[in-house]
């Protein structure tokens, strides 16, 4: 009974804690990031199976975390509001070339950080962009001015 | 492409009848998992202490233990042990299921001696109890991982070496 609880006590937690940490990190790993993921994983292992040997124990744990992710699936499925909780939602951090101060502060991300993703991306500049999103996921998505006018004709 | 997509195209009532049957099949093994969980929150798999106890004229007996747990975990077995009547040179006798496959790490308080008795048991000697004493015994285990089994555990109080007052109860050692 107690390994289910614990099991479910700490999934809650590593949700909220991977939402307070936020989604930049998500997607690239810096070394920062990389220490954070394994002390974690460790520190949670200590306090979820304990000295449980068990098959029965490792089944329930894997069981109660699989139950948890479809359940929080369903949730923000039905729930709009809640998907938006769980799992954030897309932020614009570029709005028709210009860059938005705010979402960039509030997510730690500096223009160079955009520019960086852009560059991957073969975009050249700002003002190539109608938009630039940070998705859910941390990733960053670009939407062309050229592209659109492509879509228009 | 078309060549690619020649088997979707082709076979579309049959992807339709299979995807509805692996929507199935997955919902199925979800109910098992949510099962499994539900099981676990019932302390069917361990380790909540559960009480038995005995009752006779000059004494009563209560143990506190888990009737499940599993490899590796500790847990507590508290025996307590309350005269009604004088109890001389009285003796708790643990079965063998207390200690097989078991690692009892401390037994608090300390009796003052302890012995090796008959089938493999454990015999703790208590001193003389007096009316409405009682004796509370705190034994410490850890499940040794390869000891899975289900066991009779058999607590009995002795006085003079007859006996007074026994508990049996079963644990279950789950894989």
């Amino acid at each position: 009974m107690d390994i289910a609880i614990r099991a479910i006590i700490l999934y809650c937690f590593v949700v909220f804690v991977m939402r307070a940490v936020g989604r930049r990190e998500l997607s690239s790993l810096t070394a920062i990031d990389l220490v954070l993921l394994i002390v974690m994983g460790d520190a949670i292992q200590q306090g979820l199976t304990q000295d449980d040997y068990s098959v029965t124990g490792a089944v329930i744990v894997v069981s109660t975390f699989a139950v948890l992710q479809v359940a929080s699936a369903y949730l923000g499925f039905r729930f709009r509001r809640l998907r938006g909780l769980l799992e954030g939602r897309p932020v614009v951090l570029v709005d028709n070339g210009e860059l938005v101060d705010a979402n960039l502060r509030r997510h730690r991300l500096t223009p160079d950080d955009v520019a960086e993703e852009m560059r991957l991306q073969q975009i050249m500049s700002f003002a190539d962009l109608r938009w630039a999103i940070l998705e859910a996921n941390g990733r960053m998505s670009f939407i062309e001015r050229r592209s659109l006018q492509g879509s228009d004709s | 492409m078309a060549d690619a997509m020649r088997p979707i195209e082709g076979g579309r009532a049959h992807h339709d009848r299979s995807d509805r049957i692996g929507v199935r099949l997955r919902r199925g093994a979800m109910c098992l998992l949510a099962a499994v969980v539900v099981v676990a929150l019932t302390n069917t798999v361990g380790q909540r202490a559960g009480t038995a106890h005995a009752v006779a004229a000059q004494a009563q007996l209560d143990v506190r233990a888990p009737t499940a747990v599993r490899p590796g975990l500790l847990f507590q077995a508290k025996i307590t042990v309350t005269a009604h009547a004088s109890l001389p040179k009285t003796q708790l006798v643990l079965s063998s299921g207390w200690a097989d496959g078991l690692t009892l790490n401390t037994a608090e308080p300390s009796p003052s001696t302890q012995q090796s008795g008959p089938q493999g048991s454990l015999v703790f000697n208590l001193g003389t109890l007096q009316p409405g004493q009682a004796w509370v015994e705190y034994l410490e285990y850890q499940v040794n991982p390869t000891s899975i089994s289900r066991r009779t555990q058999v607590v009995t109080v002795l006085s003079n070496a007859v006996p007074v007052v026994t508990v049996r109860r079963t644990m279950t050692i789950v894989p």
